[in-house]
């Protein structure tokens, strides 16, 4: 009896000292913490928090159970955890894959004394949204112009976004750049966007870009295409050529034109001076070509007939522009100095020393001394002075060089009539191009005066009057503009003052 | 009267020399690692009031917030945070004031309720190497929180205790310990020299 209360006593002694103080008797059931009253999961971004708990155990955990519930499938049992790294406290921090329809998490704690605990923590998880979508409408913009009366429409398109706007850019797309249209970046996140606006498109323009980006920074791009389909413009070919023709009387003026889209009308302009003043309008219907001649009145101030053809496009027109020379002559000539003033050159024709405003065209020392009539033909003498071969021009009654202008027989001297010609420069006061019978008339004629003109350079305008005895008429005014003056390296020749002067003459007829 | 002290002095000097003579060989001596008692007999608030050089900013704002409350209390076991006038003055210009009662109430009083965790966590077996989320005092997303212990190879890094270890807490503030494991009577005090917060 002694021995078993020993027994007894022995045992109840080793059981009490085999219990660690860890796994204290009678200790409190574990407490389970969430530092979030609710976990708001967003299935749109990459962030998401995991599933956090701290549980508390002073007997120790045993197990630790998570499960989570859904709204469709029940409850999905997520995992069981029985190995802790400090059994009285331990945190968990757990991301499953989260799905739409999960409702809440249960975390079940179970200490080494069997006690068990359960907390519950919320759940929301918000689905994955679409991106934007943009639409456009009209789906695509085509400008061709072949159509009749084609119209650019405008430009509209919406966007739509589930998880609300962040912002929207409209980018012109074309051939060499990129520009941006529109722009909105402060949205705040409306659900719809409209955009309605009048774009002139142009050619090379490839379409519209719309980028538009949501809350959560998803980009939706989509391209509204733009074809723009240009049609050359007409074209116009006139002769280059000036045309003579009298004041007061038609005059058929000869134009070509072709045009892919078809002909509306053909303007015939009189240019006159800064002036322009339509002279006719063809009116056709679509003609593809047009090779006519067109009889149009000009007057004694048109320089130029402009021809301007349409298809029908504004501001798509084309034009050309052709000389007129209305009650003038107008004529090139050479003239040879006083070396070639008898034999002239054989590489140009005519290029003799005395020149006739009325023939247009030089004569032989011979020539002007064979008879009165001959010398009232000729108007002047074309002369270059010493080395330096200056240009000099002079009038035939000036006779300060006309030993040296020497015929078969004889030299300039003794010609029977000496045309009183004058010469004055005026290059700033002319506008030798436009020249017209109206512009030459208004050139003041007795400041014609100069019977020797030296020295002159290519490229200047020269105004004339005749004189008394000239066989062109008396104290006719005109000009010319010195085009060339051939030197004699040119002209092959050993003597400096071997040259040959090029001059177009415009010459008033009435 | 010489010649006796002169007698006196030859005796007490022979009695020196003889007994140096008679020293031991010393022993063998096996060295025990030990750690000194990190028990500090005061709550947490008492450490903090008694140590003003470092703690007066600290202080002064937890009396201003009313936060001082936790750290007097001893009914529960609390993990403090202790931010030092280093850390506090960190907040502080960061915020663009200089003195406690310049700050906005409520951002001070966040910051003090995040650095104060429910529970003991010492690095006495109670903190992982692996970062563990802790309940903040501090609700909501932004009570979040994470503790460690660094027990690398490094002898400047042993031992520190980590808040937010960079990468598991979003983007949260790492901050290291720069004394660790004093125990008050209401918890464990970690020091910080910076002030950490949550960041998504």
């Amino acid at each position: 009896m002694k021995h078993s209360i020993l027994y007894m006593m022995a045992f109840l002694f080793m059981a009490v000292c085999s219990c660690s103080s860890d796994d204290a008797v009678d200790a409190e059931a574990p407490v389970v913490q969430f530092p979030l009253e609710q976990l708001n999961v967003d299935l749109n971004t990459v962030d998401n928090l995991p599933i956090i708990a701290v549980i508390q155990s002073k007997a120790g955990l045993a197990q630790v159970n998570i499960d989570i519930n859904t709204a469709e499938d029940g409850v999905i049992h997520y995992k069981t955890i029985t190995d802790f790294y400090n059994a009285h406290n331990y945190s968990l921090a757990e991301s499953p894959e989260y799905k739409v329809g999960y409702t809440s998490v249960t975390v079940e704690a179970i200490d080494r004394q069997g006690q068990k605990v359960t907390a519950e923590m919320p759940i929301t998880v918000k689905g994955i949204m679409a991106r934007p979508v943009i639409t456009f409408n009209p789906g695509e913009i085509v400008y061709d112009e072949m159509e009749e009366n084609p119209v650019i429409p405008r430009t509209t398109f919406t966007v739509e976004s589930e998880a609300g706007l962040k912002s929207v850019e409209a980018i012109l797309v074309s051939k060499d750049n990129q520009e941006t249209l529109k722009k909105d970046e402060e949205l705040n996140g409306v659900d719809s966007y409209a955009f309605d606006e009048m774009i002139e498109y142009k050619e090379g323009d490839k379409g519209v870009k719309v980028i538009a980006i949501d809350t959560y920074g998803n980009a939706t791009i989509a391209t509204l295409p733009v074809t723009y389909k240009i049609v050359p413009v007409p074209v116009v070919t006139l002769d280059a050529k000036g045309l003579s023709a009298e004041s007061g009387k038609d005059v058929n003026f000869p134009v070509s034109v072709t045009s892919i889209r078809g002909l509306k009308y053909i303007d015939f302009f009189l240019v006159e001076g800064e002036k322009t003043t339509l002279a006719k309008r063809v009116t056709l219907s679509g003609e593809k070509e047009y090779n006519k001649s067109v009889a149009i009145k000009l007057t004694q101030a048109t320089s130029h007939v402009q021809v301007v053809a349409s298809d029908g496009r504004e501001g798509k027109e084309s034009s050309a522009m052709r000389p007129v020379f209305v009650d003038m002559r107008v004529a090139t000539a050479n003239i040879g100095s006083c070396p070639l003033a008898n034999q002239g050159h054989k590489d140009y024709e005519n290029a003799f020393g005395m020149f006739s405003f009325k023939d247009m065209r030089s004569y032989t020392v011979d020539y002007a001394l064979e008879s009165a009539d001959n010398a009232k033909n000729i108007d002047f003498k074309f002369y270059c002075f010493g080395g330096q071969a200056i240009p000099r021009l002079y009038s035939m009654d000036n006779q300060e060089k006309d030993s040296e202008f020497k015929g078969t027989n004889g030299n300039l001297k003794s010609i029977a009539v000496k045309n009183q010609t004058r010469f004055k420069i005026v290059n700033d006061d002319f506008d030798y191009d436009h020249a017209t019978v109206a512009s030459i008339k208004k050139i003041n004629a007795g400041s014609i005066s100069t019977s020797k003109l030296t020295p002159f350079k290519v490229g200047d305008i020269i105004a004339f009057r005749t004189g008394s005895t000239s066989a062109a008429g008396a104290a006719k005014v005109g000009v010319m503009k010195v085009v060339n003056i051939i030197d004699r390296k040119t002209l092959g020749s050993s003597n400096a003052t071997a040259n040959i002067l090029v001059v177009e003459i415009k010459m008033p007829t009435k | 009267m010489k010649k006796i002290l002169y007698n006196i002095s030859l005796v007490g000097i022979f009695m020196m020399l003889l007994s140096s003579c008679d020293l031991d060989l010393q022993t063998d001596y096996d060295y025990s690692q030990k750690v000194d008692d990190p028990h500090i007999n005061m709550t947490a608030w008492e450490y903090v009031a008694s140590n003003e050089d470092n703690f007066s900013l600290l202080k002064e704002a937890l009396e201003y917030t009313g936060v001082d409350e936790y750290y007097k209390q001893t009914e529960h076991q609390y993990t403090f945070l202790l931010l030092n006038n280093t850390a506090m003055k960190a907040f502080m210009e960061s915020k663009g004031v200089t003195e406690i009662s310049s700050c906005d109430m409520q951002e001070l009083k966040n910051l003090l309720l995040y650095h104060i965790v429910s529970g003991r966590y010492s690095s006495y077996g109670e903190l992982d190497v692996e970062p563990r989320f802790v309940i903040t005092m501090l609700s909501g997303e932004e009570g979040l929180m994470t503790m460690n212990v660094w027990k690398n190879p490094w002898q400047a890094a042993v031992g520190k205790i980590v808040i937010n270890q960079t990468g598991s807490n979003s983007k949260a503030h790492q901050c290291k310990s720069v004394t660790t494991n004093i125990m008050p009577t209401n918890g464990v005090m970690h020091i910080f020299e910076d002030y950490s917060y949550y960041k998504k």
